[in-house]
């Protein structure tokens, strides 16, 4: 079954990035604001790591007869 | 999940994101305090051009004489330059200054470019007439003017982002735990 929990999660973990780096832009910071999405993105990814990996799993599953 | 699970995950979230609120409140207290000790800095400096212009006093007692007059922790750091100039420890001014200053480093919130000010003044401190001193002085205090003023508009433009940055982390972890 879909987690509907964890889109919520990914939903409010980008409105938070969003804000962050409107805070570090407005600062004049545009370097750290460029590395704290890319943190965001890769926290993102280890979230979905898992379904991602599932995801494979089954689609090589799907064409091993 | 039962109940009284739900509530301690409750209790733990706002616990990080009150303290990674109050982190960042603190962190951007120390841009306040730093321009707090340069402007206090700057009084002593002043003091000290009077002392050593006007009432020709010896160099330990004018430091002990502008301790007394200033506010903590700039007290201690005068007071203590004025004990190791008193106790005859160091070859120059410049050396008891500097380790005064070591001493002194977790309580004071200037970066190396305020101590540098400071310090270089003190190079030349007791080693030429009143005119030379003088000069030195106005030198000095033009430099400590220009880093207060870069002080006040780092502390204007980054001490809401500290703050707006404390809370964002911590909601950040938050999700990331939840």
């Amino acid at each position: 079954m879909l987690d509907v929990s964890l889109l919520f999660k990914i939903g409010a973990t980008g409105i938070l990035i969003i804000i962050i780096d409107k805070i570090l832009k407005s600062g004049g910071k545009d370097d750290i604001a460029v590395v704290a999405n890319l943190a965001g993105v890769i926290l993102l990814l280890m979230m979905v790591i898992n379904l991602v990996n599932k995801l494979f799993t089954s689609v090589k599953t799907l064409f091993q007869f | 999940m039962c109940g009284g699970h739900n509530m301690i995950k409750i209790i733990a979230c706002i616990v990080i994101l009150g303290a990674s609120t109050m982190a960042g409140f603190i962190y951007s207290e120390r841009l306040k305090y730093r321009v707090f000790q340069l402007n206090e800095i700057e009084r002593a400096i002043y003091q000290l051009q009077n002392e050593i212009t006007y009432v020709h006093v010896l160099l330990p007692d004018a430091f002990k004489n502008i301790a007394d007059k200033s506010k903590e922790p700039i007290k201690e750091l005068f007071n203590k330059t004025s004990e190791l100039l008193a106790g005859n420890e160091y070859e120059n001014v410049y050396e008891a200054m500097k380790a005064s200053v070591n001493l002194m480093k977790s309580k004071l919130y200037l970066n190396t470019d305020d101590i540098n000010v400071i310090l270089d003044l003190t190079k030349t401190l007791g080693e030429s007439d009143i005119k030379g001193q003088n000069n030195m002085f106005s030198l000095t205090i033009s430099n400590l003017k220009k880093q207060i003023k870069i002080s006040e508009e780092f502390m204007n433009k980054n001490i809401k982002m500290y703050r707006y940055l404390g809370f964002s982390f911590g909601a950040m972890l938050v999700i990331a735990l939840l």
